[in-house]
């Protein structure tokens, strides 16, 4: 593990009211990862994906990205250092094409202003054409530009499982946060993301990766980081996470 | 790319174009409209078309884009008419100056509501807006000295231009055609872009929006304020067409009335405001004979399009065209949903 780390958690702890989500977590993503978090139900992963996109205010603990802590970062920020992320229940906007959901992911690589914007200024005109053939080149790369006209709430849920992903990666991020990306897609369509997480890994993505189906997980990630109540039970290559007796007793029920 | 997806609203290059194109030819239609209406009463009715459709299609970039209901649209249209109107009665001011303070004054008067109001996610800034009106209320009721009080503001001059005051229904049709249309197509401008996309995702979710790298609170702000500074055109321009203010045309209700008529229109979309506009303007008229029926209406017309038509009367349209395109096509799967 001598690489460089580009996600750095320390003694990270939320609580909603009395209900504790994320407990004293410490862990690292190097660049270049991919990083499975898994854990049961209700184990905080959502929750720690709010944390590191800065939904959920830090109050204990440090978040620190690319070597600087970004607790007080507002979330806007942090897309704009590098982070991008999709959601487990989908969040795409709606009164949008698909095509316009995805050129809102470019929204932090581009710059034209409110003025530009009413007077249409040529650089504004411009900036939205090329980010338009950014946004269906993308579309294009996933197979998906037969949906480019369509209302994003008009199609199925796989596909717009893999339009947030195309969003967010015309983001331009280095680290990319992804809840659940299978859930919910048929199993021809699982191959078809694992290929491309794969794909954008290798294109020097790091990721993250949240996921309750164990096959995906454990041939993709490099690493894994297992949560229970918001602490970590165990961390470490897939191998070795899959015979850890505390993950097998949070996963099976049965005595350690 | 052309035959694109029956009814879907969206906005791209190709229907960015299609968009300008519908808007200069509806403005070309209406250019001709004096010379074909029969009377000076219905080129009367067309001035306040055009101000209401300003007031609607502003206040639908704070409700329909952002999701933010402002209840207080009444109120920045009676501070731009007061403001421009009490200027130009007491001070001797021009009306061209005394708009561009009423647009200063509204648009200031945003900055301070929304500053706080929009900080937050959730209905701040409905009830921060309702606060705002009943105090406009009371200040146009109570400073006499300015305002005229429940009298009203009486003896306001009209714009005039190269030493023509602009006071025939005809004349002012022709100016408030041009500000209107000017204002229309800057609005269009601004759905249609970068700034435009990142107001559009407000509505649907700020959380998944800031997760986009946009920046809500800002966006939030700058709409509110530009919207309120249309609104204090809007007023200017009424104060010195009926060279009247009186503080119940700006209650309130009218405020209310808007944001239903943002609703029946159908929010959210461009054209809404236009459909908007032409019912808040010709039902009163219709029902004149009925004092007060139009309250009802409106109201029973907001539980109409509750229950039935959540997009307006645009996404009514849009379903009728639907059935009719189907009706006539014949059977090939179900394309066009």
């Amino acid at each position: 593990m001598s690489r460089e780390a580009l996600l750095e958690v320390n003694g990270l702890s939320h609580s909603f009211g009395g209900l504790t989500a994320v407990a004293e977590l410490d862990f690292t993503a190097t660049r270049g990862q991919i990083k499975g978090i898994i854990g049961p139900n209700g184990a905080g992963k959502t929750t720690l994906f709010n944390l590191i996109a800065g939904i959920l205010p830090a109050k204990v603990g440090t978040i620190r990205f690319k070597g600087e802590i970004v607790n007080r970062m507002p979330a806007h920020k942090r897309v704009d250092s590098g982070m991008a992320r999709t959601f487990q229940n989908l969040q795409l906007f709606a009164g949008m094409s698909v095509l316009e959901n995805v050129m809102i992911g470019c929204h932090a690589r581009t710059r034209a202003s409110f003025l530009e914007a009413v007077l249409r200024s040529p650089a504004s005109v411009r900036e939205t054409r090329s980010v338009r053939d950014r946004a269906m080149a993308a579309l294009a790369e996933f197979g998906l530009e037969r949906l480019a006209k369509r209302q994003a709430t008009d199609i199925s849920f796989g596909e717009g499982k893999v339009v947030e992903i195309a969003r967010a990666l015309a983001a331009e991020p280095e680290l990319v946060m992804l809840d659940e990306p299978t859930a919910g897609l048929p199993h021809g369509d699982i191959q078809e993301v694992a290929t491309v997480i794969r794909k954008l890994n290798d294109d020097g993505i790091t990721v993250l990766l949240v996921e309750h189906n164990m096959r995906l997980v454990m041939s993709l990630c490099d690493d894994i980081l297992v949560l229970n109540y918001g602490r970590r039970i165990a961390e470490g290559r897939p191998e070795v996470v899959r015979k850890d007796p505390e993950v097998l007793s949070a996963y099976l029920g049965e005595d350690a | 790319m052309t035959d694109a997806a029956i009814g879907a609203p969206t906005v791209t290059t190709q229907e960015g174009a299609h968009t300008r194109r519908m808007l200069a030819i509806l403005w070309a239609i209406l250019l001709i409209f004096p010379l074909i209406a029969p009377n000076n009463y219905i080129i009367n009715l067309a001035v306040f078309f055009f101000i209401n459709l300003i007031l609607i299609a502003s206040l639908n970039l704070v409700i329909g884009y952002c999701g933010q209901i402002s209840l207080c649209h009444g109120a920045f249209f009676g501070l731009g008419a007061y403001a421009s109107g009490v200027l130009a009665a007491k001070f001797d001011v021009s009306p061209w100056l005394g708009a561009v303070v009423a647009m200063g004054m509204t648009g200031f008067s945003a900055l301070l509501i929304g500053l706080p109001a929009l900080r937050l996610r959730g209905h701040y800034l409905a009830m921060a807006t309702l606060g705002f009106n009943a105090i406009m209320t009371v200040l146009f009721n109570e400073m006499i000295s300015l305002t005229g009080g429940p009298n009203g503001l009486t003896g306001v001059p009209p714009f005039s231009l190269f030493g023509v005051d602009i006071v025939t229904d005809t004349t002012f049709f022709y100016f408030a055609w041009v500000v209107t249309g000017v204002l229309m197509l800057l609005i269009y401008n601004l759905i249609d872009s970068r700034f435009g996309r990142g107001m559009r995702t407000l509505a649907t979710s700020e959380i998944a929006a800031s997760s986009l790298g946009i920046d809500s609170f800002r966006y939030k702000l700058i709409v509110f304020v530009a919207s309120a500074l249309m609104a204090g055109i809007a007023g200017s321009m009424y104060v010195h067409f009926i060279n009247f203010a009186s503080p119940e045309t700006f209650s309130f209700f009218t405020s209310v009335f808007l944001v239903v008529m943002v609703a029946v229109g159908g929010w959210g979309n461009y054209w809404g405001p236009v459909f908007g506009a032409l019912i808040y303007t010709a039902v009163p008229e219709l029902l004149r004979a009925f004092k007060d029926l139009e309250i009802f209406v409106f109201g029973l017309s907001m539980v109409l399009v509750l229950l039935f038509f959540p997009d307006g009367v645009v996404g009514g349209i849009r379903l009728a065209k639907g059935w009719i395109l189907r009706a006539y096509t014949p059977k090939a799967g179900d394309a066009g949903r």
